[in-house]
């Protein structure tokens, strides 16, 4: 009985003594990290549509209202999609006209240097001025498609590729259906 | 218990070196290794990061020995573990976001690296404060230094840059296969025949 008693009082000193410490490094590093995201986030948006000076953010993390001298000028969207090896966090802006004004990869799991150059201006900068009907892969599909995959990794080129032209859609038949 | 002299601390921090270094000869925690030793930057944070794990660790699970009933010991570890691994965690999001990025899960993972747990069980838990933080110093050092090893090895020969900046010629072609997996494999393999050769010479010419 003095045994067990001890073993509670010993694991809950420790657990306090861990929780506490804890706290104290969570309130010191709390504001940096959150900083260090804002940062990140304000400069991904800046980098996917670089014609805009403000981003009103309309969908929590999902859907940010891109708007340049106060007027709408286009949105941005941040999505995920299932790549090669994880998920894939993506972020791309679409003007007013539909246009993907650009497109950066937030976070991936791909292979290294294969499925990773995703990541690659090289990649990235051929979605610029698309239309969501354009992004297709050239090699499933000649005649529409506009996109060259990356070789050795066509399954990391077509879930990022597919991902922007779903997110388009799908974003698009909500509001027509009046979900906004 | 008598302090254990100065030589005797002095080969409990160096036997982590060589000797019984935490990857080459105990091998454990292996996982940590192979994935983050893609480049030399990555190498070099995961091994400062879990040696700082390593050295909090075994400085408290020490100073607690006595206190704690043997049954529940492992519990204790494990909390002590976890927690210098999540404020490792959290400082690293705060002042070094790119390296927490690229480590990715790996850090978190510390709390679940076999080293660090067998140092605590083998060796802080029946040894004094001074001689666990010399073992945990020993044994951070000699990770540090051999998964940089790996991680550079990696990057300059299936990448051709050495901490980011390249160093081989551009016409090199580099062998993809060294920073995939397998590399790891292959890298971690010669370097245990290279430190075996050096144990044996170093052997006999002792004897």
């Amino acid at each position: 009985m003095r045994d067990s008693a001890r073993m509670i009082l010993v694991l809950f000193i420790v657990c306090g003594l861990s929780a506490a410490s804890l706290a104290v490094m969570n309130s010191v590093t709390k504001e940096p990290i959150a900083r260090h995201e804002k940062q990140q986030t304000d400069e991904a948006l800046r980098g996917v549509f670089p014609d805009a000076d403000e981003f009103v953010n309309s969908e929590p993390d999902r859907v940010w209202e891109a708007l340049s001298n106060g007027q709408k000028a286009g949105r941005v969207f941040r999505t995920q999609v299932q790549g090669y090896s994880g998920p894939i966090t993506l972020m791309f802006g679409t003007d007013s006209t539909g246009a993907i004004t650009g497109l950066r990869v937030l976070s991936h799991t791909e292979t290294p240097g294969l499925g990773a150059k995703i990541t690659a201006a090289q990649f990235t900068d051929q979605f610029r001025n698309k239309r969501p009907e354009q992004l297709i892969l050239k090699k499933h599909d000649p005649a529409r498609g506009q996109i060259d995959a990356i070789t050795g990794a066509t399954i990391s080129s077509r879930a990022v590729t597919k991902a922007l032209s779903t997110t388009i859609e799908s974003f698009n038949s909500e509001k027509a259906g009046g979900g906004k | 218990m008598s302090q254990p002299g100065s030589s005797l601390l002095l080969k409990e921090l160096t036997k982590g070196f060589i000797k019984e270094n935490p990857i080459l000869v105990i091998m454990l925690g292996l996982c940590a290794t192979l994935a983050c030793s893609t480049s030399a930057t990555d190498a070099l944070g995961m091994g400062v990061a879990f040696s700082f794990v390593m050295l909090g660790s075994n400085v408290v699970v020490a100073a607690i020995r006595k206190l704690v009933p043997s049954q529940v010991r492992i519990p204790v570890y494990i909390i002590v573990i976890s927690t210098f691994v999540t404020i490792v965690d959290y400082a690293l999001k705060a002042y070094f976001p790119a390296l927490s990025q690229s480590l990715g899960v790996f850090v978190p993972l510390i709390v679940v690296n076999c080293i660090v747990m067998a140092r605590a069980e083998a060796f802080s838990s029946k040894n004094t404060v001074m001689a666990s933080l010399m073992d945990g110093i020993g044994m951070g050092i000699g990770f540090t230094v051999i998964i940089t090893l790996i991680g550079a090895i990696r990057e300059v020969i299936g990448n051709g840059s050495l901490f980011g900046h390249q160093v081989l010629p551009a016409q090199y072609q580099p062998f993809m296969i060294f920073i995939l997996p397998p590399g790891a494999f292959l890298v971690i393999g010669f370097l245990m025949a290279l430190h075996r050769k050096i144990m044996m010479t170093f052997y006999k010419s002792q004897r």
